[in-house]
């Protein structure tokens, strides 16, 4: 994913909403969606992907309720505060269970670091060395 | 006579030279392109040569219409109406024509030559697009001024003595100019809107460039358009609102039409000549690219294969069973078929009033 824009993939598994919202978390994750910024309508975002404006409409409305966006009729999205969104101790379980699959999947200890921290500092969140 | 007969050559010479752009769009990247698809070496000489007699046919067949219809109204003197006839069938080629060659790029792609790591992911860009991001404010006032002048010599016509038994001539030629110049914001709108095409996920950057050019050039080419119809019609109501200027009626109608239209000329050939450079640059990029096609959502249906509704799709052309089809479900779509339906009104109105 790259500054500015996201993107979908029509021939990934995920539903194109789901891709969305997604690629809009990153992008928040990563600091390039500050707060206050506004993101393209629904309707616009739908004509340049190609897809229905329904699909677009959930993932907006799977951002609004995780307090990620504001959606304002007649003005379009804007992203909220950072503190505001989302509950800690609801986040750290998938975390776990991400970590419980990668061990189990017979990856070793020093690779999964490798691969957190890899992940970590795509998002721009570490930089090198911080989690090894 | 001659002062009708110079823009309307220059009319045809400006259609002509879109029919030979429009001819030669396909080979734009080159031999082995159609549009934006990469095709097997010797592609003309087979397959493409029914794509091109395809596009040749419909590009070229409107031609002798007009030809024969101006023919017809020089023939009887009309000269104001065959210079109008032109100039709308010019402005409405150029979508036409746009619309062609999107015909021809999907089909093209029925022989694409396959690629060893095709992309099909597309990117969107996460910027608000706006009408105002797409026009010159300078301009735009210039004519939003032109038609409040417009308007207030229309009221000094009317307010004549001698108005009266011209109120029909009065009314209508501006409220008809006028109806057209609401066409032509309408196009504008949907020009800055408009995707241009899918920006595949391979240098979007570089997509989203050309797609912006496109956007302000279209948006461009609508005011040229508006400036010129505008043009002619303030001048033609200040003569309606002082007679005292009828003595130079061929100078002021066609001397500020002809230098609006050739002053216009040049910013919209300089946008244009931009635009084909930073299109040619998208070759590498797209030799990459395979566009997915997408599934119609539930409750889609097509009427007559070039009418179809599809709930929820925002795009006014979608793709039918039988080749482009415009989608009803589309705000935009039914905006432009309700001005579609203003025409009609008006030439109703036309007839009656006759």
């Amino acid at each position: 994913m790259n500054a500015g824009f996201l993107t979908v993939d029509p021939n990934d598994r995920r539903p194109a909403y789901q891709q969305i919202a997604v690629g809009v978390k990153e992008l928040i994750a990563r600091g390039e969606l500050t707060e206050g910024m506004a993101l393209p309508s629904v309707r616009q975002m739908a004509g340049d992907l190609g897809v229905n404006f329904n699909t677009v409409a959930t993932a907006y409305r799977e951002l609004q309720e995780e307090g990620l966006i504001a959606v304002k009729p007649g003005s379009g999205a804007v992203v909220t505060s950072r503190t505001a969104a989302g509950k800690p101790e609801g986040l750290t379980r998938p975390l776990r269970t991400a970590l419980v699959n990668l061990i189990l999947s017979g990856m070793p200890r020093a690779q999964i670091r490798s691969l957190v921290a890899d992940q970590l500092r795509d998002l721009g969140v570490a930089g090198k060395g911080d989690w090894r | 006579m001659i002062s009708f007969a110079i823009p309307y050559a220059v009319t045809w010479a400006v259609r002509l030279f879109g029919v030979r752009h429009v001819l030669r769009a396909p080979r734009f990247y080159g031999p082995d392109w159609c549009c934006d698809c990469r095709v097997a070496p010797g592609f003309y000489e087979n397959e493409g040569r029914a794509l091109m007699r395809s596009l040749q046919a419909r590009v070229l067949m409107p031609l002798v219409v007009e030809a024969a219809l101006g023919m017809l109204l020089w023939s009887q003197g009309r000269f104001l109406a065959a210079g109008a006839m032109e100039a709308s069938a010019a402005a409405a080629a150029y979508l036409f024509h746009l619309s062609l060659l999107r015909g021809v790029a999907w089909r093209a792609w029925r022989y694409a030559v396959p690629v060893p790591d095709p992309v099909s992911s597309l990117a969107v860009s996460l910027r608000q697009r706006k009408i105002a991001d797409y026009q010159r404010p300078w301009l735009e006032w210039t004519l939003r001024g032109a038609v409040g002048v417009v308007l207030v010599l229309l009221g000094v016509a009317l307010a004549r003595p001698d108005a009266g038994e011209n109120v029909a001539r009065l009314v209508g030629l501006p409220g008809v100019t006028l109806y057209a110049v609401l066409g032509l914001m309408l196009a504008k709108h949907a020009a800055a809107a408009w995707r241009v095409f899918g920006t595949p996920a391979v240098s979007p950057e570089q997509f989203m460039e050309v797609q912006d050019a496109a956007r302000r050039h279209l948006a461009l080419v609508c005011d040229y358009l508006r400036a010129v119809v505008l043009t002619p019609l303030l001048c033609w109501v200040a003569l309606q609102g002082f007679p005292g200027l009828r003595a130079a009626r061929l100078y002021l109608l066609v001397g500020p039409l002809a230098a609006v239209a050739l002053v216009g000329l040049a910013p919209l050939v300089q946008s244009e000549r931009q635009l084909v450079k930073l299109g040619r640059n998208l070759r590498t990029p797209l030799d990459r690219y395979r566009p997915v096609a997408a599934t119609p959502p539930e409750g889609s249906f097509y009427l007559v294969g070039r009418l179809c509704f599809r709930p929820g799709e925002t795009a006014m052309l979608m793709r039918g069973p039988g080749g482009l089809a415009l989608n009803g479900s589309s705000l935009r779509t039914r905006a432009w078929l309700v001005y579609g339906a203003g025409w009609i009104v008006i030439g109703v109105a036309m007839v009656a009033w006759k």
